[in-house]
């Protein structure tokens, strides 16, 4: 009893650290919008100064039609007027991720387009960063931190000063400030299903989530791991749960006209068709092959397959190197080649495989062909040799 | 109880020698000295600080810390095991060597590798060229590289061969800025007279 009222003292002395937001002017997306308060001012400087190093990082993909059209899809699903303050960098990497920072700096993962097929499936991702930089999440989320951390060092001195253990309480502030958290996440899911209501895209965010949870499931089944506990998160998840994201926003699709309007998944698999290597290459050389193998049938099931994503496949099964992966993955280039839109590539991988299932004249045969498409391969030196012997 | 108190001194002891991380020490490689590598013999012209080992047949030299500049040397990787160690088998399980692989599929297999180690997602061959390793014909692969929440572009030269079913690499890399082209020529020189 004592420990408990000596925790509510402690806490109630630390009050003021976490004291109600004073109130903002203007909202962070209008033009010229210039952060208000000291803590704004200070976040905001800290991302402009980590901005002007970031947009120069080799690992932001310079494509720059590809850039436009995810900002353009932004600016289709929370309108004009909001997305102008931000700044999109395609940033190459191999997990389903974007993220937003207080500035308006919104970086999207090669590793998400890959993972989304349409336009509507990537607006609901995209709206949810954009509600963190509209509800000024990161400020919010640095308060809270800082509340905590102060309250946390009170706890601790006040123990030691007076003999008490304040572990308990410790533990309370700390899974507070995740709960915190969990629930900015949750939020901003709910605001990115007002913008697609609100825009010309259905509502299509469940399937996102089902989906990366059966990827997940996969790829544990094979490295025999045990199947992941989605109900309810746990103390320290930073973000609700992949089925508690699929049970509400299924709830949010199934009202009135959720689901109405263009997904735009035609336009999604033309614009994302040409750069299927820069969004795949990663995934495919990664050593996770029963996850990205769902990923690579999923696209060429929900938009039809062509000689890149066949291509892909091929290289993930001749990469894994099983004798009977070898074989499939020749069926594969071939296919890519069948359909007249492989990469030259794909003449490598079916002379490679050829040559190591012992049929070394269709091998060389390939292997010539991927030359005379592409004389100045990286490898062409090597393949050269390789024919010669 | 004396005896009970001496066996736990004693087991604490032992645990405490057995985790030990391999990289614990540094040790100082002479230049112009013939260093025994495992079964490499390899001639530096400088000195060199000997690490841990990044795999279980591998070593790592460095001279300004492994973040600017590191040489790895990977002998007899056998059939079935894989080039860097295997640190979280069930999370980044290791790709594993297969003495099959035909020349042009060792740049590959170091590819896989290096990515899983380095949790790497942008990483490019600039050239895999056949060249001659200690008189048996291998690979050299040039390779450029980007660590995840670094805005560094950093580059790399492998050498590797299969000898007798059995792997052989040589890597060096280090930050393009300044590290990558200081470094290179006593790189490959040692490269060139490294002697299994």
């Amino acid at each position: 009893m004592m420990r408990r009222l000596f925790v509510a003292a402690v806490l109630l002395a630390a009050g003021p650290a976490i004291a109600k937001d004073a109130a903002f002017d203007r909202p962070t997306y209008a033009g010229a919008y210039e952060p208000q308060g000291v803590d704004e001012r200070g976040l905001w400087m800290q991302f402009d100064e980590h901005e002007r190093g970031f947009r120069d990082s080799p690992l932001v993909v310079r494509d720059e039609a590809l850039t436009r059209y995810v900002k353009g899809v932004l600016c289709k699903a929370v309108g004009e007027d909001r997305c102008d303050a931000t700044r999109v960098y395609v940033v190459q990497d191999k997990n389903f991720n974007a993220s937003m920072a207080p500035n308006g700096l919104m970086i999207v993962h090669t590793g998400l387009l890959a993972r989304v097929y349409s336009e509507a499936e990537l607006a609901t991702i995209l709206g949810h960063e954009f509600a963190h930089f509209e509800l000024r999440h990161s400020l919010n989320g640095f308060k809270k931190r800082r509340g905590g951390t102060d309250i946390l060092a009170w706890l601790s001195l006040s123990g030691a000063a007076f003999g008490q253990s304040t572990a308990a309480a410790q533990m309370a502030v700390v899974t507070g400030v995740f709960s915190f958290n969990r629930d900015q996440e949750r939020e901003a899911d709910f605001l990115s299903a007002s913008y697609i209501r609100a825009s010309s895209y259905p509502l299509r965010a469940s399937i996102v989530w089902k989906r990366l949870m059966e990827e997940e499931d996969a790829l544990r089944e094979e490295r025999k791991q045990r199947k992941v506990r989605r109900a309810t998160p746990g103390a320290t998840d930073t973000h609700p749960t992949d089925m508690q994201r699929f049970a509400y926003f299924s709830e949010l699709e199934a009202q009135p006209s959720a689901l109405d309007g263009d997904d735009g998944a035609a336009a999604y698999r033309d614009a994302t068709a040409r750069v299927l290597p820069t969004l795949f290459d990663s995934l495919v050389k990664s050593n996770e092959f029963a996850g990205v193998d769902y990923v690579i049938q999923t696209r060429g099931s929900t938009l039809g397959w062509d000689g890149l994503l066949l291509y892909a496949r091929g290289e993930l099964y001749r990469l894994r190197g099983n004798p009977r992966d070898l074989m499939t993955a020749r069926q594969l280039y071939e296919e890519a080649i069948a359909t007249g839109t492989a990469p030259a590539e794909a003449w490598r991988g079916a002379g490679l495989t050829a040559i190591r299932g012992g049929d070394s004249a269709a091998g060389r045969s390939a292997l010539t062909e991927y030359l005379t498409r592409m004389p100045t391969a990286s490898d062409a030196a090597a393949m050269k040799i390789l024919l010669e012997n | 109880m004396v005896h009970l108190r001496g066996a736990i001194i004693l087991c604490a002891a032992l645990s405490a020698a057995w985790s030990l991380p391999a990289s614990a020490g540094w040790k100082l490689v002479s230049g112009n000295q013939v260093a025994r590598v495992d079964s490499l013999s390899i001639t530096p012209q400088s000195d060199w600080n000997q690490g841990g080992r990044p795999g279980e047949q591998g070593r790592v030299w460095t001279q300004d810390g492994v973040g600017l500049n590191a040489i790895e040397f990977f002998s007899a990787v056998p059939q079935g095991a894989p080039l860097y160690k295997e640190r979280d088998k069930k999370n980044n399980p290791m790709p594993k060597f297969d003495s099959k692989l035909l020349l042009p599929e060792l740049a590959d297999f170091f590819e896989r590798s290096f990515r899983a180690q380095n949790q790497v997602s942008d990483f490019t061959i600039l050239e895999s060229t056949p060249t001659d390793i200690g008189g048996r014909k291998g690979l050299a692969v040039r390779y450029r590289y980007t660590l995840p929440n670094d805005e560094l572009t950093r580059l790399g030269e492998a050498r590797m061969a299969v000898v007798e079913g059995k792997l052989y690499v040589t890597n060096f890399y280090a930050p393009q800025l300044h590290y990558f082209d200081a470094g290179l020529p006593e790189a490959r020189a040692i490269m060139e007279r490294t002697r299994f």
